[in-house]
């Protein structure tokens, strides 16, 4: 079973597409930690992870049905 | 209603359901500051000043270049070189002269920022790097103001609404830790696409006046994204984060002391050589240049006799470095060099090198201005 996930930013760059395809994890920080391991590239990247269109800020569940976005900051003006 | 002039120029929003006299009127004795009068804030303090904000507030401390015309739609080319502050309020006092337009023509600063600030009821974030939007971010927090934001990167934009509603978030509540400027390219370094800042500064003109006037669901706790390739916008919901709190200065003096070089990692600023100390010191035989360009990338100037290194392959190469010598590395915009400064001090303990502010795009301005 497979997460999606929409990419903004910068990370559609990092990833070389606007979504991407993850094997199933059961929440954001083994999210993050999948990411980091399978593209090394964005180790440092800042980005929040929304979930059904909510910012995460502690750890969260995820599930297959889950939307799931990275959202980097802009900074420009 | 009697017809006046003033009723005349507002008729087709003084007829709108909603609006009527009673928002006229707020707008009318509101105080809206606009920080940044670029690409945001051009767009902004036109759809304020047209609608009848009283009073409104630019800060701004720089000139017109050639290259903001393409998306800085108060300007023109004669404008060129003018402080954008004093050709924004010529045009906007023009566009509707019951509006008073004040200017600072400055750099936000922690020191003059809770100044400028307080004496505004809303205040628009139009600004173009993390350490002004930290900065901005904690002192309309500390004074309780709501903050209108907004931000670009080539084709998308955000925009959000902070301190503003029940349990109001802020900036810090989404992003409590600012990337370094490496990390989130500006618009000299990415591109951006004109309309985008359009889009988003209008956007942020229009949560700012129905903040004022109380119609509609201002964007409070909630971040909106576009995307002008796919034409999509996504919103999500933000929430108050724990690390926001400790990282936030709680009293004015904690602001004041707050060191926004090191939190925005810009700890390099004393690292940093201008376009006109590098020209000077191009004469010197003590001085190594390193262009940590990829090989191929343009332009290329023959008469800086520069070594090129790229960034990549820096620490490969370490043994090219010459250690009696001041070494200056330079790239297209000054962004890149920050990574390799990270790399030659911390990582090969280097300590005779610097950088070229602005990359060699700032240097080829300062030489085309000097003629």
């Amino acid at each position: 079973m497979y997460i999606q996930i929409l990419l903004f930013g910068s990370l559609v760059d990092v990833f070389g597409k606007k979504q991407l395809q993850l094997a199933q994890v059961n929440d954001t920080d083994t999210l993050r930690l999948a990411l980091s391991a399978r593209y090394p590239s964005i180790k440092d990247a800042k980005f929040v992870i929304s979930v059904d269109k909510k910012i995460t800020v502690e750890n969260t569940a995820i599930d297959t049905t889950s939307e799931i976005a990275l959202l980097p900051p802009f900074s420009g003006g | 209603m009697q017809t006046t002039p003033s009723y005349e120029r507002y008729q087709r929003q003084l007829i709108l359901p909603n609006f009527g006299e009673a928002a006229q009127q707020k707008l009318a004795a509101a105080r809206v500051l606009v920080i940044g009068a670029g690409g945001l804030g051009c767009p902004a303090l036109q759809y304020l000043s047209a609608i009848g904000v009283g009073h409104i507030g630019i800060v701004d401390e720089d000139v017109v270049s050639i290259s903001n015309l393409h998306r800085q739609i108060l300007y023109t080319t004669d404008d060129l070189g003018k402080l954008k502050t004093e050709v924004a309020q010529d045009r906007i006092q023009k566009m509707n002269t019951n509006c008073t337009v004040s200017t600072h023509s400055v750099a936000i600063t922690q020191f003059n920022a809770v100044d400028i600030i307080n004496n505004y009821d809303v205040v628009l974030d139009c600004t173009d790097n993390f350490k002004a939007r930290y900065i901005i971010n904690d002192a309309c927090t500390l004074l309780k103001k709501p903050v209108v934001f907004g931000a670009v990167f080539q084709y998308e934009g955000q925009v959000a609404v902070f301190n503003h509603g029940i349990d109001a978030v802020h900036y810090r509540d989404l992003f409590p830790v600012s990337p370094t400027a490496a990390e989130a390219p500006n618009c000299i370094e990415s591109g951006v696409f004109n309309i985008v800042t359009g889009i988003i500064g209008t956007l942020q003109a229009g949560e700012a006046i129905k903040i004022i006037t109380g119609i509609g669901e201002p964007l409070s706790n909630r971040l909106m994204s576009y995307n002008s390739l796919s034409l999509n916008f996504y919103t999500v919901k933000l929430s108050k984060n724990p690390d926001a709190k400790k990282n936030t200065p709680a009293t004015k003096e904690e602001f004041l002391q707050y060191d926004y070089n090191q939190f925005c990692g810009l700890h390099h600023l004393k690292d940093e050589i201008s376009a006109e100390e590098f020209d000077a010191l191009l004469k010197r035989n003590d001085v190594q240049l390193i262009d940590i360009r990829n090989k191929d990338e343009q332009p290329h100037v023959d008469e800086l006799n520069a070594i090129r290194i790229p960034l990549s392959e820096l620490k490969l190469h370490i043994n090219l470095f010459e250690k009696e010598k001041q070494i200056i590395l330079f790239c297209h915009s000054g962004i890149r060099t920050l990574d390799a400064l990270d790399i030659l001090q911390d990582e090969c303990q280097l300590n005779n090198v610097s950088h070229l502010k602005g990359g060699i795009i700032r240097w080829l301005d300062y030489k085309s201005n000097k003629k």
